[in-house]
């Protein structure tokens, strides 16, 4: 990932930017049922592995003056599922994410059939070519 | 500096997201994070684009853009979606993100998306 960085920098004007987008880790998905929060969404330890090494990659291109900082923030978003078998195959498929947080899937399984609604945060951030 | 938005403007069963792939809509994603001004008329490089999923919108606002991804099969998909969408800003490349092998191209902006 700092290879990464660097081959970025190498590729960018002076005045340059470069933008990070990715899934904010430090936020699990949260799983809403009639607008109500009922559980969340726990990530793979590989993912929290890769995101845990891209920030560790973002600091160190950082530290060592390629980029400074101008700004971040965080940005939730939704996505719906139809119903419970279609998230449970959904998590199944998916390598970020592990399973549901103790309970959830429970209170979820009350009502199988109705809709589902992911809300998962993105992290972003700016950095200036230096 | 940081700076924390809740994008709840679709409330329909849409809800703003592409397919299976559990991402938002690329347009929303950009201007969600304030990106519009940054890569209108500009150069961008993209690192790790994929398919193409937020190729196609960058290009929509870009002066050009060159996409690069190591998957060979997804960066034929991200070309033949700009050849549909008849954008002819966009130029792909097979390359991991470790060795882009650019020459003297350079760039306003390179875009890490989901690829860090």
């Amino acid at each position: 990932m700092v290879d990464a960085l660097h081959q970025a920098h190498a590729a960018l004007r002076a005045d340059a930017q470069l933008i990070d987008v990715r899934p904010d880790g430090s936020r699990p998905p949260r799983l809403l049922r009639n607008g109500r929060v009922v559980g969340q969404l726990l990530s793979a330890p590989e993912a929290r592995e890769d995101d845990a090494a891209a920030d560790r990659a973002v600091d160190r291109v950082i530290a060592d003056g390629l980029y400074r900082p101008v700004r971040a923030g965080r940005v939730w978003y939704r996505y719906r599922f139809q119903d419970l078998p279609a998230l449970d195959d959904y998590i199944r498929d998916s390598g970020r994410m592990a399973g549901y947080s103790p309970g959830t899937h429970g209170r979820l399984a009350r009502r199988a059939d109705a809709p589902i609604v992911v809300r998962r945060a993105l992290a972003y951030q700016f950095l200036a070519r230096i | 500096m940081t700076r924390d938005t809740c994008d709840d403007e679709d409330t329909s069963g849409r809800l703003g997201c592409a397919g299976r792939a559990f991402r938002p809509d690329p347009a929303r994603e950009i201007r969600a994070i304030g990106a519009e001004s940054r890569l209108r008329g500009r150069d961008v490089l993209e690192v790790g684009a994929g398919d193409g999923r937020l190729t196609l919108a960058i290009a929509a606002l870009a002066h050009r853009v060159l996409a690069v991804d190591p998957d060979a099969a997804a960066i034929d998909a991200a070309r033949a979606a700009a050849r549909t969408a008849r954008l002819r800003n966009v130029s792909f490349k097979v390359a991991p993100a470790q060795h882009l092998a650019l020459g003297r191209r350079r760039f306003d902006v390179a875009v890490f998306s989901w690829s860090l």
